[in-house]
């Protein structure tokens, strides 16, 4: 397929003179089975706006990744899933956000609530300050998940399980969750998250902070994790993307360039954006 | 989208874009060589020559060198650099070329060796020249296919492969004259034959020159246009089983 | 450009002079905290020097007649009864004794030796145990200032009679009782369990430490929890806009706010509408309590600020409420820190003379305060009286008093920082 859309660059810059009312999306924005469905989600912080008409389907079990350089908005578009980004005073949200077919942004929408069904792991590994245990006891503790120190055992030897931490932390469960390596601590927060059985897992850049090895680990735990969950992860590092997911999406300058299948966005993207980032032209 | 000439010496990293040029080059030395080889084969043919053979051996190490050196830069660049895209594709694309070229050549040297052979007694006349006139045809499609893979002209590929067809229909009518003059005249059977070896390997050239556009065509348009028989339902099914 | 040879000989003509102007520095520095260090051993070794000798007190031994009649008049050892008799009799025979004083001017020099708390001592020892009663023992008590100024070389018979307040027949007496092995020096028992008095001999902390202690614990508790409260509003829930800039610049400049402006707020609003009295330690602590506040909050916020946003974000993304990941995650982490600031802001309070003079805190109190209804003095209170008295003695005190000062803000300041020490979370 050729590309579409016509769009003014100077070379070998981001330099973008955008066309607001023309600008489509190129490739497959759309999904079957969508778990999540972003409709012309606009972002404001303060005057400023950070994500211009964005829509995109996440679908179901499946991982998709959001590249694009520092600034595009692929991050705050994340925040945005699972409204983080109400935690900023300036910032306005503007379109539409569905979560199995419920706008999460509706006022009728509790947001405690949706950050269980979507849950959220970081840049930066953040254990608690607390012991192993407790990091994973402490979203079924506060959410009332579990009636009994049975169930909850359980529930957190299941998550460290999946985690892939059970072996390496199950003689140390009273020990602080900050005590382990930058890998482990990571696999914590997963396992943290996963802990209140949530439907959708958003990853901001889980590995920055990683070395290769624990890299290699939390990407192989990923790979796991999307037959249960539907995983959206940001990344700085486009074989990452490659590697882990099942949908590509390019963002840049705030909008939404192209969504396509991993492979096809890696070998033949559409839009010469795209292009250039994945061939490190810029970004 | 189509990647154009300009878009591969563009990356952040200038050692990268050294590299692909580099690359480049070699490939273009190397098809210079086997387009060389393959003009003096056929005029060694035409003037039914057998001095031509040391300077054809001599280019057919330097392509088979060629083909080592080529194959070992792609494989740095892959482990090294990690190509995505056009990048890749390009990279993939010069390693199918570089083989195509390789054959190219073996065929060229081929096409020499037999004229060598044939100069003592060489065959009709009217044979020779439906053979010449075969390979001043295949050497026209090979420059321009080694032209587009230059400009990265999808277009102008396009038509090498369309241009192709018509080598083959030549071909076949050649091959049909072949069996006339050995059934008018059975004692030149001997000659005709290696003649239709000739013919061969000058057509073997053409489907190489036709596989160097279709790789070119990936490169720069992203879609794989080899096959058309085969339909993406159909790759789909085999990789279902 | 320079080549690298250029650059090398560069560096290595400019790098004496930059090594020069590092070891000069790093010698103004030295020469500073060596400053600070001589004038604070200087005035450390002033005031032990001084308050050492505030702690201890000459004592004499006197065989004392417990004449049942003169001490228990209704013989039945009630308090009644030991207030209707007269000790001061059986004191003033017991020193006749000692010193073979004859001549009622020598009984009259002889009988004020002897601190004017010999006769409450006496009466409480009694009732301590009246089996006492009638028999005779020998029992120390403390010497009058002006002998116990003697004894310490403060006063001699170098200076003219008339113009001392040791006369000489005194001095003859004190020298023969300290022959006779009948004076000792030794710990008062006074510094400690005494409150103020007009007696030196008498004088002690205990009233004005307790009165300190009443008045930091009103301070503490309301001071601490207003102080985390606002800080905690401020710093995790309070929208970021021109109300909440104009409350924390207020707070920034209430800070610096003289401590005696908080005294005059505290007389004009604790005591003249509130209808509290003059020198109640619940005034004084509300005082410095206000006084406090702005150390407290601007402490807490810092501690607050301290706490990586990633523990909030992470008790976020997990479905945790603003509350829930204030109360679960951030106060535990920021309380150490705030500990800190608040014991720093008491230390302050319990070092703060000026508001507590305007609310009265200033009163000659006899008792140690019963409760933070009653009327109190507080020890820097304590230490500015006593520096303003006339008697000898109560220089000795002055000092002894600020070295129990400073050892209270040293404490304090020690469990700051053992509590930073022990709470101290890396993350």
């Amino acid at each position: 397929m050729e590309a579409t859309m016509e769009n003014t660059r100077t070379t070998g810059t981001a330099d973008v003179a955008w066309d607001h009312d023309d600008f489509q999306t190129v490739g497959t924005p759309g999904h079957d089975d969508p778990r999540m469905t972003a409709g012309n989600v606009d972002v404001f912080y303060g005057e400023k706006q950070a994500i211009m008409n964005v829509s995109i389907d996440i679908g179901a079990n499946e991982v998709v990744s959001f590249i694009g350089p520092s600034g595009c908005g692929k991050s705050t578009f994340l925040r945005c899933l699972n409204r983080m980004n109400d935690t900023i005073d300036i910032c306005r949200v503007g379109g539409s956000i569905m979560l199995d077919g419920q706008d999460i942004y509706d006022p009728s929408i509790d947001v405690v609530p949706l950050r269980a069904r979507v849950g959220m792991v970081f840049q930066k590994p953040n254990p608690f300050p607390k012991s192993i245990y407790d990091n994973v006891a402490y979203g079924p503790r506060i959410h009332g998940l579990v009636d009994s120190k049975a169930e909850l055992d359980e529930v957190v030897e299941q998550s460290l399980t999946r985690a892939g931490l059970w072996d390496e932390a199950k003689d140390r469960l009273d020990q602080p969750g900050t005590g382990l390596s930058g890998g482990q601590q990571q696999r914590l927060c997963i396992a943290r998250a996963i802990a209140v059985s949530p439907e959708v897992i958003l990853m901001d850049e889980p590995c920055s902070a990683l070395d290769p090895i624990a890299t290699a680990r939390i990407e192989e735990l990923i790979h796991d994790l999307s037959s249960q969950f539907t995983i959206v992860i940001v990344t700085h590092s486009m074989q990452q993307a490659a590697r882990v997911s099942d949908r590509t999406a390019y963002f840049h300058l705030g909008r939404l360039v192209e969504v396509g299948p991993t492979k096809q966005i890696f070998t033949s993207p559409q839009h010469s954006l795209t292009q250039d980032y994945i061939t490190g032209r810029f970004g | 989208m189509d990647l154009k000439s300009s878009d591969l010496n563009q990356h952040i990293s200038s050692q990268f874009n050294e590299e692909l040029e580099t690359l480049r080059t070699h490939v273009l030395k190397m098809a210079g060589l086997v387009e060389r080889n393959l003009r003096t084969a056929i005029s060694a043919l035409e003037s039914m020559d057998s001095s031509a053979i040391s300077s054809l051996e001599q280019g057919e190490q330097q392509i088979n060198a060629f083909e080592l050196v080529v194959d070992r830069e792609v494989m740095n660049i892959i482990a090294l650099r990690q190509p995505a895209a056009a990048d890749l594709r390009v990279v993939m694309a010069i390693s199918k070329i570089v083989r195509d070229l390789e054959r190219m050549g073996d065929e060229a040297h081929k096409v020499g060796r037999l004229a060598g052979e044939m100069a003592s007694d060489p065959p009709p006349a009217a044979a020779l020249n439906l053979s010449v006139s075969l390979g001043r045809q295949v050497a026209d499609l090979v420059k321009r296919a080694v032209d587009s893979f230059v400009r990265l002209d999808a277009d102008e590929a396009n038509e090498v492969r369309t241009d192709d067809k018509a080598i083959d229909s030549d071909y076949e009518a050649s091959v049909r004259a072949m069996v006339t003059f050995m059934i008018e005249d059975p004692r030149s059977i001997g000659r005709v034959v290696k003649l239709l070896w000739v013919f061969r390997s000058l057509e073997r050239i053409g489907d190489h020159a036709t596989n160097i556009s279709e790789q070119l065509i990936y490169a720069v348009r992203g879609k794989d246009i080899r096959h058309d028989d085969v339909s993406e339902t159909d790759m789909q099914n085999l990789v279902d089983e | 450009m320079l080549s690298p040879q250029q650059a090398t000989e560069r560096v290595a003509a400019s790098v004496g002079a930059r090594y020069r102007r590092e070891r000069r520095f790093q010698m103004y520095g030295k020469l500073a905290i060596g400053s600070a260090l001589v004038f604070l051993v200087l005035f450390m070794a002033n005031i032990l020097q001084k308050g050492i000798p505030g702690f201890f007190q000459h004592y004499v031994t006197l065989e004392v007649d417990l004449d049942r009649e003169l001490l228990d008049p209704m013989g039945d050892a009630s308090v009644d009864s030991l207030f209707a008799g007269n000790p001061r009799r059986v004191m003033q025979l017991a020193i006749y004794e000692a010193t073979g004083a004859e001549s009622r001017a020598d009984q009259r020099a002889a009988f004020k030796l002897v601190s004017t708390g010999a006769t409450n001592r006496l009466r409480d020892m009694i009732l301590e145990d009246p089996s006492i009663l009638g028999t005779r023992m020998s029992i120390q008590f403390a010497v009058d200032d002006d002998a116990d100024s003697y004894l310490r070389g403060f006063i001699t018979k170098a200076t003219e009679e008339r113009r001392r307040r040791v006369k000489d027949n005194q001095m003859d007496m004190i020298d023969r009782l300290q022959a006779e092995g009948r004076i000792e020096y030794k710990l008062s028992d006074y510094i400690f369990t005494g409150s103020d008095s007009r007696n030196p001999e008498l004088a002690g902390i205990k009233g004005a430490v307790i009165g300190s202690l009443l008045t930091l614990a009103v301070c503490l508790s309301l001071a601490f929890p207003i102080g985390v409260a606002a800080a905690v509003y401020l710093e995790e829930f309070a929208p970021k806009n021109r109300i909440t800039d104009v409350i924390e610049v207020n707070i920034n400049n209430l800070a610096a706010v003289p401590s005696v402006v908080y005294g005059i707020l505290g007389a004009a609003v604790f005591i003249n509408v509130f209808g509290f009295q003059r020198s109640w330690p619940i005034v004084g602590g509300f005082v410095l309590a206000l006084m406090t506040l702005p150390t407290i909050i601007i402490s807490s916020r810092a501690a607050l600020k301290a706490v990586p946003p990633s523990i909030r974000d992470a008790a976020l993304g997990m479905g945790a409420s603003r509350v829930q990941v204030v109360t679960h995650h951030v106060l535990p982490l920021a309380l150490p820190g705030m500990l800190t600031g608040t014991i720093i802001g008491m230390a302050q309070a319990l070092g703060e003379t000026a508001p507590l003079l305007m609310i009265g805190m200033v009163a000659f109190v006899v008792d140690a305060p019963s409760g933070i209804f009653s009327p109190s003095t507080a020890l820097p209170v304590q230490i500015y009286m006593w520096a303003d008295s006339a008697e000898r003695m109560f220089v000795a005190k002055t000092s002894a008093a600020i070295i129990a000062l400073l050892s209270f803000l040293v404490v304090m300041n020690a469990a700051a920082v053992v509590l930073r020490k022990k709470f101290e979370r890396r993350w």
